[in-house]
């Protein structure tokens, strides 16, 4: 079908409101689209889960299209459904063609559904194991048991002084062996500065994506670690000593960054946000 | 060697299940994420009668006022998704508080609220996301729902834990989200991508002298020019983190 004709399709649907009021043309091609991007993102997701479930894959034009439609309905009224009007005013306020811009749209509609429905049907979460790895890589890995934190009681006063002593042995030696560009995304992390922003990615000589690459990694790498020198320990007081760690490396990081001339730029973009908060900036 | 003994209580049950399926959804969102497409040859159409009057036109939209549900305009906050924002309340300055809902089904980080609402849109609330823009801004959007009296009261009590602390109703808790504690914990990478979501449409209405992200820097005198890193993704080459230079330069 020719673009000016399956961009009519679209204005059509828009028009009507409902698929089944439209053409059966516009029918067969809105239908065709919908099923073409949910096989697309079922098969991206099998290819990199490898998971086998054949199931989604079964799902027929009518379904996809179904799915599509009824995913972003607030309510059964025009402005429940506005999420057409956004898809269309997408197209006024871009320089790209209005067909790629609206299936551009609808596209990423898609997304959410197809993601909607592998939660639902394929990968429910209570076959999540809490032992489970988060991150691939071996035994040493993460796990769902090592996020959430127990409640310390206060009675263990003496025991935290040593987690306190062998936190700070341990974030002076992380700290050592830090890259400047770690050093960095820590600053601006502990200083509430976005790693995002120009000047924490001038100080640190790199781009967004990999500031924030190299700011997790730090963590992962920081946190098993210590998992791993303590394998016989239950993951709370491990998680505990991590969160120290942590704090003593930032403690380091910001006596390190205070008087450089390079990340002077990220103090000022902090001072600048605490005084927006509290709102004493005249 | 073994670490010093503590005494623990461990995370009620309700909160590790909310963890575990908002990483089933998140673990599904990230191998669902697109490679860079690019445009198709499809000639400009941007002519096509019947394109330009298609969506509602925002001057008809109702005034903002508080309680209400609004989808965004995606020419104001730049992003390639659908926004949901709740309007909370109106400030004494005439701006409006209002919070973004978010894209997931379970409540990610300490300041997201489960709404109860079935609309895959509309369940999870982020008010720790919350901003405060002017009318005209927050008006550059259609109006989708109202909330209820008690939806208003449940975000509101949540908003005022995220800004002052103390305690929440129990059962208003359990329909949060578990502490983000661990530095390596997935939702940092979450809470990082949601951060700049709407924080542009705040920036740009407030009375403030210079964009914070558009702030342009001058080189002191005597400061040898720096070089961007480069293109450098951790082990794609020689040094790819520049950590020599790195190291010599602590």
């Amino acid at each position: 079908m020719q673009t000016n004709a399956i961009l009519g399709c679209w204005i059509e649907w828009k028009r009507f409101c409902a698929l089944g009021l439209c053409s059966e043309q516009v029918q067969e091609q809105l239908r065709e689209f919908a099923c073409s991007r949910f096989r697309k993102f079922v098969r991206q997701y099998f290819d990199r889960t490898g998971c086998t479930d054949a199931r989604p894959l079964d799902h027929d034009e009518r379904d996809a299209w179904h799915l599509f439609e009824a995913h972003l309905v607030v309510k059964a009224t025009k402005r429940g459904k506005c999420y057409k009007d956004w898809l269309f005013a997408r197209a006024q306020c871009s320089n790209d063609p209005a067909l790629d811009v609206i299936q551009g749209g609808a596209t990423l509609i898609m997304r959410d559904v197809v993601r909607e429905f592998l939660k639902q049907h394929v990968q429910p979460w209570n076959v999540i194991s809490m032992d489970r790895p988060l991150v691939s890589g071996g035994d040493d890995s993460l796990t769902l048991h090592d996020l959430l934190p127990c409640v310390v009681d206060p009675s263990s006063e003496a025991a935290m002084r040593e987690y306190e002593q062998l936190a700070t042995d341990r974030g002076n030696r992380v700290f050592c062996d830090m890259t400047r560009r770690e050093r960095v995304a820590v600053l601006a992390k502990a200083t509430g500065v976005s790693l995002s922003h120009k000047a924490v990615l001038r100080a640190a000589g790199s781009r967004k994506s990999v500031l924030n690459t190299v700011y997790h990694a730090l963590m992962e790498n920081l946190a098993s670690a210590i998992k791993l020198d303590f394998p016989d320990d239950d993951s709370a007081s491990v998680l505990a000593l991590t969160l120290m760690v942590v704090d003593e490396v930032k403690g380091r990081v910001l006596e390190w960054g205070r008087d450089l001339k390079t990340c002077a730029a990220i103090w000022r973009l902090a001072d600048e946000t605490a005084c927006v908060e509290s709102g004493s900036c005249s | 060697m073994k670490l010093p003994a503590l005494n623990l209580d461990p995370a009620p049950e309700w909160q590790k299940e909310r963890l575990a399926r908002w990483l089933a959804e998140w673990e599904i969102d990230r191998s669902l994420a697109d490679e860079a497409g690019g445009r198709s040859n499809v000639p400009d159409d941007r002519n096509h009668p019947g394109v330009g009057d298609m969506a509602r036109p925002l001057s008809g939209e109702p005034e903002v006022s508080a309680g209400q549900i609004r989808l965004l305009a995606p020419d104001i906050c730049g992003c390639e998704r659908l926004v949901y924002v709740a309007v909370l309340r109106r400030e004494p300055d005439g701006r409006f508080l209002f919070a973004p809902f978010g894209r997931f089904s379970e409540p990610a980080v300490p300041g997201e609220l489960l709404t109860g609402r079935d609309t895959v849109c509309l369940r999870v609330l982020c008010l720790w996301n919350a901003q405060t823009v002017s009318a005209d801004i927050l008006g550059r959007s259609w109006l989708a729902d109202e909330l209820t009296g008690p939806e208003i009261k449940e975000a509101m009590a949540v908003y005022s834990h995220v800004i002052e602390g103390g305690d929440l109703d129990s059962e208003l808790e359990k329909r949060t989200a578990p502490p983000l504690i661990h530095p390596a914990d997935p939702r940092h990478f979450y809470k990082d991508e949601e951060n700049g979501l709407v924080s542009s449409l705040a920036v740009g209405s407030l009375v403030w002298p210079e964009r914070a992200d558009e702030e342009r820097e001058l080189p002191m005198a005597a400061e040898p020019p720096e070089t961007y890193g480069s293109d450098d993704v951790p082990g794609s080459g020689e040094d790819p983190d520049g950590d020599e230079e790195d190291r010599q330069d602590r």
